[in-house]
């Protein structure tokens, strides 16, 4: 009786697992499965702010210009735009083969709807601050747009990256419709989103070859590992640490992100109101010990608020601007009025480990300049209002994404920004943003934007820590993954060697 | 009939001041959660137009009670994060924690009643000892550590069941098991070793009473006493502690759900709180709160089943 039931046992076993071992031998190849850390904070492009749902969104939704890989623009549903010699009037000429997920022809009534949405002129509030300078949006005839500006801006061509959506469809934040490679067809809260391919795509060399990209919402990085080594992940976006453990069985691509992590000092809270202090806080740091010890050797150690991976705008003589040295450091402390030292907080949101463990790093040096540092474990919501929105800390350890507009990354220190979190004030530095904002002419621009870089430096407005790089491990067979410093993922360009 | 009035008075005030209480706690807490949704990238503009959609703007005690005679009438309102009806979104993660549940019990029974029952048959000889030991490590290994430990078996190195992605009964029920098999396993384990610790005590107790000595003077012979009498007096407490880890894994688990990325409740609870989620997590609070109270509920009953001396007062 019981050997009869073991065998049984045995034999709905053996059925079992072999219906496991279908199709793993022979890896799909119409299919790309990703992963992402965190849900998407919004579907609807023009309300979603996160930089990891717009690394997948940018699939299905498509504006008038695109960025490529380098981080230049090329037109995308424009094919031609002519910009007149002030830089105040855009006119854009639209592809004629544009159709929307939904089928629906695009026209230069949708573009005119978009702009006007997003500056708000129908009536409804501001979609975005960005496109408040737009005086005027108008269709010329069915492919051809106009935007006029109140006055020339050098920024306003990277914002028409931006999704045009089509008039009339209320549904974005739910069922999103865009022009992209890629059409929308669910999302599974907490689970996962999942793309196809849009096959009346205007763009037949950049149509997609992979038919179906499916996005997993994972948040514990061992469980994207061990997905991952079992094939249930194609391409997994990982922490560096990992890379190494991985590297022998898949393809590594680590590339900066584009993120400045900084030791953020709080310019109006004593000490740090000193800049000899904050000086002398930048020679003790240890960027080396953060760049090997938190990052795995995958950063870039930074000395301003600006990656070198952006070489167009980034100031290379401030390449290891800070020589440390921890004599110098005393001194400047002694001269400061410190020479016994000082106790201060650092506030970390406690999500971010690498973040607290940095910290740590810098506690333990801050120990050899006689400064006791108390770390704060923040929940990331109380950061965000105590630290971001109130001002209310001392200094805390974040990282800033990166942006393809070199406005974006250095208007937040001038003395005016809403999110000017560290209460930076330098007339000389909101001059030069200011200036380089309505600067037409590229060279001088990049010149004024260097000379922004070189002022944080020289003011030690915080300490600069690295640009930590995005790193990702994929299926030796797939080719064409490339990281977009604007943190893009791309799926039309990947597919597998055959 | 009085009974169950009492009972269902007593529910009602639970879930109101549970609400309550998540309500207050959530208007305490730092945090704007339109900020925590869109994070440091958001712009003003966008920031005030999600504020708005979530009305933000109106006093706390308007909102409270708003949303009170909403949930009367049924309508628990909509998710900040999701923009969708947080009723379906329960609806959704219920039915995946639902079968967590219902696999992870039929488990937990499959693995401790044979052997608790084992263990109390041999609780007077040597081989009780490492038997003893083995439900002790099963209890004592955490949850997480065991769904890791069988992922890189069952995963990672004999690639046959798989550690993400779950497949619903409807679409694939074969696939649905599977995806559903680590990780109610993982939760098994450790609960089974806690039942049988249950059972071998609770029937070591029973074993000292008087009615055993009765019955063995009688002439009934040592396995008619040992489940004809003694088990079904030990079953008290031992229905008790499965209902509470039936109520818990209902509740969602919120490591194994993570671990084993199950869209169920344990993941929705971890996303709203860290998304300031207030709808839903005002939902989910009444969800846990219920789900406790009718476990509780069925514990009476089954007790009056067990043992007709039981009243139910």
């Amino acid at each position: 009786m019981k050997r009869k039931l073991l065998i049984n046992v045995l034999i709905i076993c053996v059925i079992f697992f072999s219906m496991g071992c279908k199709d793993k031998t022979t890896a799909q190849t119409d299919i790309i499965r990703v992963n992402i850390a965190s849900e998407p904070d919004s579907l609807d492009p023009w309300l979603s702010a996160a930089v990891d749902t717009k690394a997948i969104f940018n699939n299905v939704f498509e504006g008038l210009m695109k960025f490529d890989s380098t981080g230049d623009l090329y037109p995308a549903i424009a094919k031609n735009i002519i910009i007149n010699e002030t830089q105040d009037v855009y006119t854009f000429e639209l592809r004629e083969n544009v159709y929307f997920h939904n089928d629906k022809h695009l026209t230069s009534d949708d573009v005119v709807y978009t702009y006007e949405n997003l500056h708000s002129m129908s009536g409804d509030i501001a979609n975005s601050a960005s496109y408040s300078g737009i005086e005027k949006v108008e269709a010329l005839d069915d492919y051809t747009v106009r935007i006029t500006l109140e006055k020339p801006s050098s920024a306003f061509l990277s914002t028409t990256t931006i999704a045009i959506l089509p008039r009339g469809y209320d549904n974005q934040s739910t069922f999103p419709i865009g022009t992209g490679p890629y059409k929308f067809v669910e999302y599974q809260p907490s689970q996962k989103i999942v793309l196809e391919r849009f096959d009346k795509y205007y763009n037949e060399e950049k149509m997609p070859e992979i038919k179906t990209a499916e996005i997993y919402i994972i948040s514990d990085e061992a469980s994207v590992v061990s997905a991952l080594k079992s094939n249930q992940l194609d391409l997994a976006i990982i922490s560096s640490e990992n890379a190494k453990i991985l590297e022998d069985q898949f393809k590594i691509d680590s590339s900066p992100m584009n993120m400045v992590v900084l030791w953020a000092l709080n310019n109006s809270e004593p000490p740090f109101d000193s800049e000899k202090v904050r000086l002398a806080l930048n020679l003790m740091v240890n960027r080396d010990d953060i760049v090997n010890g938190v990052f795995g050797g995958y950063a870039t150690k930074l000395y301003t608020n600006f990656s070198p991976i952006m070489k167009h705008y980034y100031n290379e003589e401030l390449d290891n601007y800070y020589q440390r040295d921890l004599e110098t450091a005393k001194a400047l402390l002694k001269e400061a009025g410190y020479e016994d030292g000082f106790e201060i907080d650092i506030t970390v949101p406690s999500n971010y480990y690498q973040h607290v463990n940095s910290a740590q790093i810098i506690s333990s040096e801050a120990e050899k300049l006689n400064i006791k540092v108390n770390i704060k474990n923040v929940e990331w919501g109380t950061w965000l209002e105590e630290v971001y929105t109130n001002r209310n800390y001392q200094s805390t350890i974040i990282g800033l994404a990166g942006k393809i507009d070199p406005n974006d990354i250095l208007s937040r220190y001038e003395t005016s920004y809403k999110r000017n979190f560290i209460n930076y004030s330098n007339p000389k530095y909101d001059e030069v943003i200011e200036a380089a904002a309505k600067t037409i002419d590229d060279d001088k621009r990049v010149a004024l934007y260097r000379e922004a870089q070189q002022i944080l430096s020289d003011t030690s407005a915080s300490v600069w820590l690295c640009d930590p790089n995005n790193t990702a491990a994929m299926r030796k067979d797939l080719v064409g993954y490339e990281y977009y410093p604007a943190g893009l993922i791309d799926f039309s360009a990947m597919r597998y060697e055959k | 009939m009085r009974y169950l009035y009492k009972k269902f008075l007593s529910a009602l005030l639970t879930l109101l001041i549970s609400s309550i209480l998540t309500f207050v706690i959530f208007n305490v807490l730092p945090g704007d959660p339109a900020q925590v949704i869109l994070g440091l990238d958001a712009s003003e503009a966008q920031l005030t137009q999600l504020r708005e959609s979530m009305d933000l703007d109106s006093p706390a005690l308007y909102r409270y009670f708003n949303w009170l005679e909403n949930a009367f009438q049924g309508d628990l309102g909509v998710s900040y994060k999701y923009q969708r009806e947080v009723s379906l979104l329960i609806a959704d993660a219920m039915k995946v924690t639902m079968q967590l549940s219902i696999y992870s019990l039929l488990l937990t029974l499959l693995i401790s009643i044979p052997f608790g029952l084992l263990l109390v048959s041999k609780r007077d000889k040597k081989s009780f000892i490492p038997l003893s030991i083995l439900s002790q490590v099963g209890m004592s290994i955490p949850s997480f550590c065991l769904a890791i430990f069988l992922i890189a078996i069952f995963t990672v190195q004999l690639q046959i069941l798989p550690s993400i992605g779950y497949v619903s009964f409807l679409s694939d029920p074969i696939e649905n098991f599977k995806s559903l098999l680590l990780p109610s396993l993982s939760i098994a384990i450790g609960a089974s070793s806690i039942v049988v610790r249950y059972l071998n005590t609770s029937v070591q107790q029973q074993l000292k009473k008087d009615y055993v000595r009765t019955a063995y003077s009688i002439g009934l012979k040592e396995k008619a006493v040992l489940y004809q009498h003694v088990l079904r007096n030990a079953l008290i407490p031992v229905i008790t502690i499965v209902g509470l880890i039936v109520a818990d894994i209902l509740g969602g688990s919120i490591i194994i759900e993570n671990v084993f990325n199950l869209p169920g409740i344990g993941k929705l609870i971890k996303s709203s709180i860290t998304s300031r989620d207030l709808p839903l997590i005002q939902a989910l609070v009444l969800y846990l709160s219920f789900i406790v109270i009718v476990v509780n509920f069925l514990i009476d009953i089954l007790y009056k089943v067990i043992d007709p001396r039981i009243r139910i007062k």
